[in-house]
């Protein structure tokens, strides 16, 4: 009931108590939509709790939940203590998939372009001419791309069959790929899938840039091992991080070490030279695998004294690092965020990856663990185009040979990718968009047709966790709610096209439910399968034990292919070093439209709802503004606003911006609010990986003369200032009190 | 304090002296039967955050809208204070969890004119809502500024408000509101045992954000019980256990253990020599 509606309600019960009681009692439109009362779900009783096992299978996170329903509605999300991954336990993100699902902006009905591509003109369609007209187009498409976010299982299945019968490729897009750590991940390891991290029995990890307490890869699995590596064992585990924007897991650590941008490869060489020099892992670890990669005289040349200026790490600091790590064993070396996001990102990636062969941890507990090659019936989880890939179709497409159609689906390439690539133009040359999801994106805004998915919690699907968590584990998905919208998930839609346009290239399936059990009695053989099936259900997925390929013990490297990192600029014009970054609770922007993680406070800033700087309070002095004032950030290729937020913990000359906001669609909490930083970054690559050096951009800062409270959590001294204005207005003139 | 609002005080705490009717911490002492309370470990807490979100999720809370954090009006029951220690590059963030401490001797229970606070005879300092009168003497009177006044109605858009819990009353404008432990998880525990003719087991019962807590740095349980987790994590780690604004004598049911910083020495010298 909306604010108005609820006070008229009041006025009439105090005038007329029988008219005030029949309002009272309808039911809104909407509310019979979501679940009638009439006729309740199966298994339902009025007020019964239900709990339902399911997979939150449209995020990378790789987490099983389970749902909470009564009476039809989902009413709180709690982690699947059986699920390997999680155990029971939640991040702030999935938390929040409920506020998704009852989303008031949620899209409802299949709408179809009027005006022009990204203008957000569209008239609304039923479901049925929604589909006449998608089935139209793609009969006249010879070619098909399918570009989605990262999907795995099933889904991924139908998604690459699909484009592949449709004469076309599924691409898959994730805003800050996972390419170069699966590269590194392969050339150091020689390993196809992403190792396991024994955090939970590690007595050292030492990170560089690697955010895996907040958004990298598995945050929760992470989260979990890392209670255990504090206080789980005799030994407390050691943290260190190495970064030039100080991180969640870099406020975490022990020790935080800024190294500034591009320079941690050169950092984890000078760590391996001391160790080598020291002594501080037994010569059998490492001679081998340095002698391969370039010996002793090309690690020395990376001696401390010798890199300490060119790297902003004192010597007596990298020193400490390598005492530290080595000499807290087991223990093991990783790498991303900005380390693997410079232009020289893989050599840094590989050069982290050379300590794990020198402190020899690697498959032993507390190191790095192997996971188990997936089985064949198994569809891996879809790795990520890169960068430079999905650009450079871009440019194909541009240049004139777009393919016939593309579906969308839960991918935002148009918000992702810098503008510089021109990726909506390239977009627009495509005759006929689909984009299929929960709430509008700007990726959608430039669809021709745009159909409403159902939620996570309305459909079948299933999920294959990357990283594992040492076992072969698939993660089912299944309906809790009954859907509250006349959706249809990304399969069935997928599905019903296939047959009706290509049914000699059909799989057998009709629906996505066919299609997962399907799947499910391929990897989950034996015994009767419809008791199985229940079971996988009732345990949210299922898992075993497998053996794991060992990993290579040389890397497929050599130390002089590391570069100098190259920036969008020589510094002169551009001083200042341009650090994006994603928050644990809006990540990449994908949940900006979710106002509980809008409201999430940024845990180094505890700043919400808008787009903030990080800035040096030097800096700040030297650039005269102050927190709150609003700043214009040029870089080569484009320009937005945010609010300075002195950080004691930013380096000087780099500036920390999150990424999230700035949509031009998504509901009444995403909308105009605070600015894209990914629009403005320099399209330069990760040599040899192809990954967007998304920390290569230098940029300018310009006052604009404006002020704008930050909307923080912390209250600093002079914060009432802030407020008194507010204070007054409690009671506006109009007699509304209190609104 | 204007003095009127002075007298408001003395009047209501005349009243609660003369009219009291609910048993309070005086009288139940919380040492005798079930005393609950929650062991947060800094050393294992992260501040991701994922507490203030269940949190939110399992007691409705109202949406904290730009505006209204603006204003320092933001509703969360659990919030993660950061502080900073030193400045680059040996600058240092700290992460505390802080809800109700469920005080043995709350502040907010003696001031509260109309017993809308109270303290429970299971440790837990208890808010009635259709009590409170929006005095706001107890959030005045609590120094960890974790009672949460509702200025406005709180409004979910549909069809949002059917993610609401039923076990929990929404609140209304005009009154006070704070973390309950998930009271009604507890009294759902209480039915479940009494049912089934027994006591609570240990475990049996986890508010929202112990619950989520990936790292486990949330540990709830009854601190009487000698033989729970918490009671004997807050003994095995006394030499890092304390309790907020421990000198105020509020008796918290909330123990902190605190967070291990092996350079701590190493940059305590280097700020001496500084």
């Amino acid at each position: 009931m909306s604010g108005i509606a609820r006070r008229r309600f009041l006025i009439g019960s105090a005038a007329l108590a029988g008219g005030a009681t029949v309002v009272g009692c309808a039911a809104p439109e909407r509310e019979s939509q979501v679940q009638s009362f009439v006729l309740q779900p199966e298994l339902s009783l009025p007020g019964q709790e239900l709990w339902f096992a399911t997979t939150c299978a449209h995020s990378a996170c790789g987490n099983s939940v389970v749902v909470r329903t009564i009476d039809g509605r989902a009413k709180k999300v709690e982690g699947n203590p059986a699920f390997p991954v999680n155990q029971g336990k939640l991040n702030v993100r999935s938390q929040a998939g409920v506020q998704s699902l009852y989303h008031p902006d949620r899209l409802t009905v299949p709408k179809r372009r009027r005006g022009l591509r990204g203008a957000n003109e569209f008239e609304d369609l039923e479901w049925p001419a929604g589909l006449d007209l998608l089935t139209e187009k793609m009969s006249e498409a010879r070619s098909v791309v399918v570009i989605t976010g990262p999907i795995s299982g099933t889904r991924a299945r139908i998604a690459r069959d699909f484009a592949t019968a449709f004469g076309g490729e599924h691409v898959v897009y994730e805003t800050l790929e996972s390419t170069v750590w699966r590269k590194t991940v392969q050339d150091g390891l020689g390993a196809r899938r992403l190792p396991y991290l024994d955090i939970a029995n590690a007595h050292s990890i030492l990170s560089f840039g690697a955010d895996f307490l907040s958004t990298w890869l598995s945050p929760t699995q992470y989260g979990v091992g890392y209670g255990e590596f504090r206080q789980g064992h005799g030994e407390r585990g050691r943290l260190i991080q190495v970064e030039p924007r100080m991180s969640l897991t870099g406020a975490n650590a022990d020790s935080w070490v800024y190294v500034h941008p591009g320079q941690e490869g050169v950092l984890a060489l000078s760590i391996a030279q001391v160790i080598a020099a020291e002594g501080l892992a037994p010569p059998d670890n490492w001679f081998n695998v340095v002698s391969e990669i370039g010996g002793l005289d090309a690690l020395n040349a990376y001696a401390p004294d010798r890199v300490s200026e060119r790297i902003g790490v004192p010597v007596e600091r990298i020193q400490e690092i390598a005492r530290e790590f080595a000499g807290h064993q087991p223990g093991f070396a990783i790498a991303g965020g900005p380390a693997l996001a410079s232009t020289n990102g893989l050599d840094n990636g590989l050069a982290a990856m050379l300590l794990n062969h020198m402190v020899g941890s690697l498959g032993q507990p507390g190191g790095l663990l192997p996971n188990p090659e997936l089985r064949s019936t198994v569809t891996p989880p879809t790795e990520p185009t890169s960068f430079a890939d999905l650009a450079g179709r871009g440019n194909t497409w541009l240049e004139g040979e777009p393919p016939d159609a593309a579906i969308v689906f839960e991918a935002d390439p148009v918000y992702g990718m810098p503008e510089a690539t021109r990726f909506a133009d390239a977009l627009g040359k495509i005759p006929f968009v689909v984009g299929i999801g929960t709430i509008m994106s700007e990726t959608l805004g430039h669809a021709d047709l745009v159909l409403p998915s159902t939620h996570p919690f309305e459909e079948w699907g299933d999920y294959v966790p990357d990283p594992a968590p040492r076992q072969h584990v698939v993660g089912l998905q299944q309906p809790v709610v009954t859907p509250s919208i006349s959706g249809r998930s990304f399969g069935d839609i997928l599905l019903t096209l296939w047959h009706d346009l290509r049914p000699n290239l059909a799989p057998p399936w009709d629906t996505m439910r066919d299609a997962v059990r399907a799947s499910a009695a391929d990897v989950f053989r034996g015994g009767d399968f419809q008791e199985r099936w229940v079971e996988l259900l009732k345990n949210g997925g299922g898992w075993n034990d497998a053996g794991a390929p060992e990993f290579r013990s040389s890397l497929n490297w050599h130390i002089n292919l590391l570069a100098e990192p190259a920036f969008s600029d020589n510094g002169i014009e551009y001083p200042l070093h341009l650090i994006p970054f994603e928050g644990v609770a809006l990540g990449a922007g994908d949940e900006t439209a979710n106002p509980w993680l809008q409201a999430t406070p940024d845990p180094i800033s505890t700043a919400t709802w808008t787009t903030w700087v990080e800035m040096n309070p030097a800096t700040a002095v030297a650039l005269n503004v102050s927190r709150g004032d609003v700043v214009r950030i040029e870089t080569a290729h484009g320009e937005f606003e945010a609010g300075v937020y002195i950080s004691p913990a930013a380096a000087p000359g780099v500036l920390g911006v999150p990424i999230g906001q700035g949509h031009m669609f998504g509901g009444r909490w995403r909308e105009d609010r605070g600015s894209n930083v990914l629009a403005s970054l320099a399209p330069l690559t990760v040599a040899g990986a192809g990954g967007l050096a998304w920390a290569a951009t230098r940029a300018r800062v310009r006052p604009t003369g404006d002020y704008r409270q930050l909307p923080t959590i912390e209250v600093l001294p002079n914060a009432r200032n802030d407020v008194e204005e507010v204070i007054v207005q409690v009671t506006n003139g109009n007699g509304d009190h209190h609104k | 304090m204007s003095s009127s609002a002075n007298e408001a005080a003395a009047r209501a705490s005349a009243v609660s002296e003369m009219g009291r009717t609910i048993p309070t911490d005086a009288e139940v002492p919380h040492s005798e039967g079930v005393r609950w309370g929650m062991v947060v470990d800094l050393d294992r807490c992260t501040g991701c955050q994922a507490c203030v979100v269940a949190c939110q999720a399992e007691n409705n809370i109202a949406l904290n809208e730009e505006q209204r954090v603006l204003e320092r009006r933001a509703k969360t029951w659990i919030r993660i204070e950061r502080y900073w220690e030193g400045e680059f590059p040996n600058a240092k963030a700290r992460f505390i969890p802080v809800l109700c401490q469920h005080c043995g001797n709350a502040p907010c229970e003696t001031v509260c004119p109309v017993w809308a606070t109270y303290h429970n005879r299971e440790g837990l300092n208890v808010q009635v809502y259709n009590r409170c009168i929006g005095t706001r003497f107890c959030a005045n009177g609590c120094p960890y500024s974790v009672r949460y006044f509702n200025f406005w109605n709180p409004e979910w858009p549909e069809p949002m408000n059917n993610q609401l819990n039923p076990d929990v009353t929404v609140r209304t404008k005009g009154i006070i509101e704070k973390c309950t432990f998930c009271v009604q998880r507890i009294n759902r525990a209480h039915v479940t045992a009494g049912t089934e003719g027994r006591e609570i087991r240990p475990g049996e019962v986890q508010p929202a954000c112990a619950q989520s807590c990936p790292t486990s740095a949330l540990v709830f349980a009854d601190l009487n019980n000698s033989e729970s987790y918490p009671a004997q994590l807050a003994e095995a780690e006394a030499d890092r256990s304390y309790t907020l604004l421990e000198h105020f004598g509020t008796d918290p049911g909330v123990i902190y253990l605190k967070k291990v910083d092996p350079h701590a020495e190493i940059h305590e010298d280097e700020h001496a020599h500084a």
